[in-house]
């Protein structure tokens, strides 16, 4: 395919996805104040959920440690972002050098994602010669690995209560860093070293047959992931004011696969959906659950029905639909084509 | 003697693992599916415990009564969760069993709360024998003796009778097995109820060692069963038990040689040692014939 075909791809699936975004938080932020803060969340997760489809839905290798890598880019991040003179009051038994330093919000996202890519290298490089059902093992024992780590080394991390006291932040600047993980993920769809990783996942040996070299591309993908990721862990820190382990867990995990999977694992376009409508499915039960009267009948859901009602969705489209919302397919502009001029058309 | 106290407590650990680990095993020998639900059927085995044992009825009511639900349970999760997705990817299969898993799990947070809850089943067990110096927990020789049981048990079941013979051949090659005349879903069944006997087994054994439960409580007994799985090597219930046994002895080894700084990454350790054999034998301990990719 042309480079120029590739690019119009790109731009295609970013602009079609980027209305997407914005619209759905346009409509968040323009509501009070709690709403703004599930569209914070919501947003978040979009670009946890774009993580975990850079290396997943390209390679076909399932990963549950991407997690961990927001874990890592978030402590990063808060650490840095978080000023000294609160971070001396409140965690006296850190090391000396993690409350001195300090960074603006952009240096710290950078630094925090850098790091995150830093530590993907070094902990992918061993698993990425392994076959899927090892490999996604490999990635679980590093989020568990990871959680035990974080929890236990209060001079790095402020152990188990975690780190709190971090500046606040807007729902735009979370907006905008979703937009840039999407562009990155347009971006990497349309690169040689991507295509070369769907070789892979169709047909592995087929691929090596041809002379992919399936860990090196895979340790792209990975890399790439944990960048996102970090990007995400900044963000939640800045949203929620604080940060603790459990928070990077084993339900941040399922819910961030779930959206995926609903949305549908083979296509960023099923990534984002996924993300938009498990949110909006996750606030709609949380106003359930805290009663809503429709016409003057008081609907009210038990307390804790809002995981059940979040797991029986993820299960109807499991049996019912299993590509997902999407099936697989990615949102395009291709309709508006046979608008331009019918040459323009067939070159393409 | 404390090398003595060491090997019995590694052994009493690592039966409990490899138990966990059986769970798991024998469903994903046959069908490729990792259950995550498996921890849930231990929950639900314990919540019947702490229930029935709030009505005051005997032991082997309470032993009874959870090994009923335990296998229930996971018969039902089988016809409809399980069932209808039968031969898809692995992903999916993971994915809707985490599902699953999640779903139990509030469920009994909708039925249960979320906080944990204490409970007294047979107390004497955690009463300690003093043998020649070693300190010996009941609970480790009774643990010991019923998994090993267990372990005879369903070795006698899959080499000398025709539903074992079928689960066997289903396990090497499912389409064939099923052209040879095997019935597929009586050998799925069959299959997740030995899960449920092993969740309700491990609860009991998991119950009386802590004394409470709680929603959570199957996650930790599935991290290790699906470490040990893979570590054991896809395909084989052999490769899983000895792999249960080497984390148990691993864990228990790490707990009493470690300096005391270092305790709280104990598990950190295990993993990080399983990940080093992860990476240098990626088939795993044993490695089924059948199961060989050929190109």
């Amino acid at each position: 395919m042309s480079v120029r075909h590739r690019i119009t791809e790109a731009l295609s699936l970013f602009v079609g996805l980027g209305i997407l975004i914005t619209t759905v938080t346009a409509l968040a932020a323009a509501g009070p104040t709690s709403l703004r803060l599930t569209g914070m969340t919501m947003l978040i997760n979009l670009i946890i959920v774009v993580a975990v489809y850079v290396f997943v839905g390209n390679s076909g290798v399932f990963s549950f440690g991407t997690l961990f890598f927001v874990q890592v880019g978030a402590y990063v991040g808060a650490l840095l972002i978080t000023p000294t003179a609160i971070k001396n009051a409140a965690y006296p038994e850190l090391y000396d050098t993690l409350r001195e330093v300090q960074a603006g919000n952009v240096a710290a996202t950078v630094i925090a994602a850098f790091a995150a890519m830093l530590v993907a290298l070094v902990v992918g490089a061993p698993l990425m010669r392994l076959s899927g059902i090892t490999a996604a093992l490999g990635t679980f024992v590093v989020l568990v690995m990871g959680n035990v780590i974080f929890t236990n080394w209060e001079k790095g991390t402020g152990g188990s209560p975690g780190l709190s006291g971090i500046p606040q932040t807007e729902i735009w600047t979370i907006l905008v860093l979703a937009l840039i993980a999407v562009a990155i993920a347009c971006i990497f769809q349309q690169t040689t070293w991507c295509r070369r990783l769907r070789a892979t996942r169709e047909d592995e040996i087929a691929a090596r047959a041809i002379g992919v070299y399936v860990a090196r591309e895979r340790m792209i993908a990975f890399m790439l992931s944990a960048f996102i990721a970090a990007i995400a862990g900044v963000a939640f820190g800045q949203a929620q004011q604080g940060i603790f382990p459990n928070a990077f867990y084993l339900e941040a995990t399922f819910v961030t696969l779930a959206m995926l999977v609903v949305g549908g694992m083979r296509s960023l376009t099923g990534a984002v959906v996924g993300a938009i409508a498990l949110s909006v499915l996750a606030e709609a039960l949380s106003r359930l659950q805290n009663g809503v009267t429709i016409r003057g009948i008081t609907v009210d859901i038990p307390d804790g029905s809002q995981q059940v009602g979040f797991a029986l969705a993820m299960l109807a489209v499991l049996l019912l639909r299993p590509d997902g919302l999407t099936g697989g397919r990615e949102l395009s502009l291709r309709p508006f084509r046979r608008l331009r001029r019918p040459s323009e058309s067939a070159a393409a | 003697m404390t090398w003595v106290q060491t090997a019995i407590d590694a052994a009493a650990l690592g039966s409990q693992y490899a138990l966990y680990a059986l769970g798991i095993a024998i469903l994903f020998g046959i069908m490729n599916l990792i259950n995550f639900a498996q921890g849930e059927y231990i929950m639900a085995a314990q919540y019947t415990m702490l229930v029935f044992v709030g009505w005051n009825l005997g032991l082997p009511i309470i032993l009874a009564a959870s090994l009923v639900v335990a296998i229930v349970l996971a018969l039902l999760t089988e016809r409809v969760a399980f069932r209808p997705i039968r031969g898809a990817t692995p992903a999916t299969l993971l994915i809707t069993s985490f599902a699953v898993s999640y779903l139990l799990q509030n469920i009994a947070t909708l039925g249960f709360t979320a906080l944990p809850q204490a409970f007294n089943l047979a107390p004497e067990l955690n009463d300690v024998i003093e043998f020649r110096g070693v300190f010996i927990v009941k609970l480790s020789l009774v643990t010991i003796t019923l998994v090993a049981a267990l372990l005879g048990g369903l070795a006698a079941f899959l080499r000398w009778t025709s539903t074992g013979a079928e689960m066997r051949a289903a396990a090497e090659d499912f389409e064939m097995a099923r052209v040879m005349g095997v019935r597929a879903n009586r050998v799925v069944g069959v299959a997740f109820a030995f899960a449920g006997l092993f969740a309700a087994v491990a609860a009991f054994l998991l119950a009386v060692q802590t004394g409470y439960v709680a929603p959570t409580i199957g996650l930790t007994p599935v991290l290790y069963a699906f470490i040990a799985t893979i570590l054991g090597g896809v395909g084989s219930l052999v490769g899983p038990v000895i792999a249960g046994f080497i984390l148990g002895s691993l864990t228990v080894v790490l707990q009493v040689t470690l300096p005391q700084s270092w305790l709280p990454y104990r598990d950190a350790l295990v993993f990080a040692c399983v990940f080093v054999i992860l990476v240098a034998r990626p088939q795993g301990i044993v490695v089924v014939r059948s199961r060989i990719v050929r190109v």
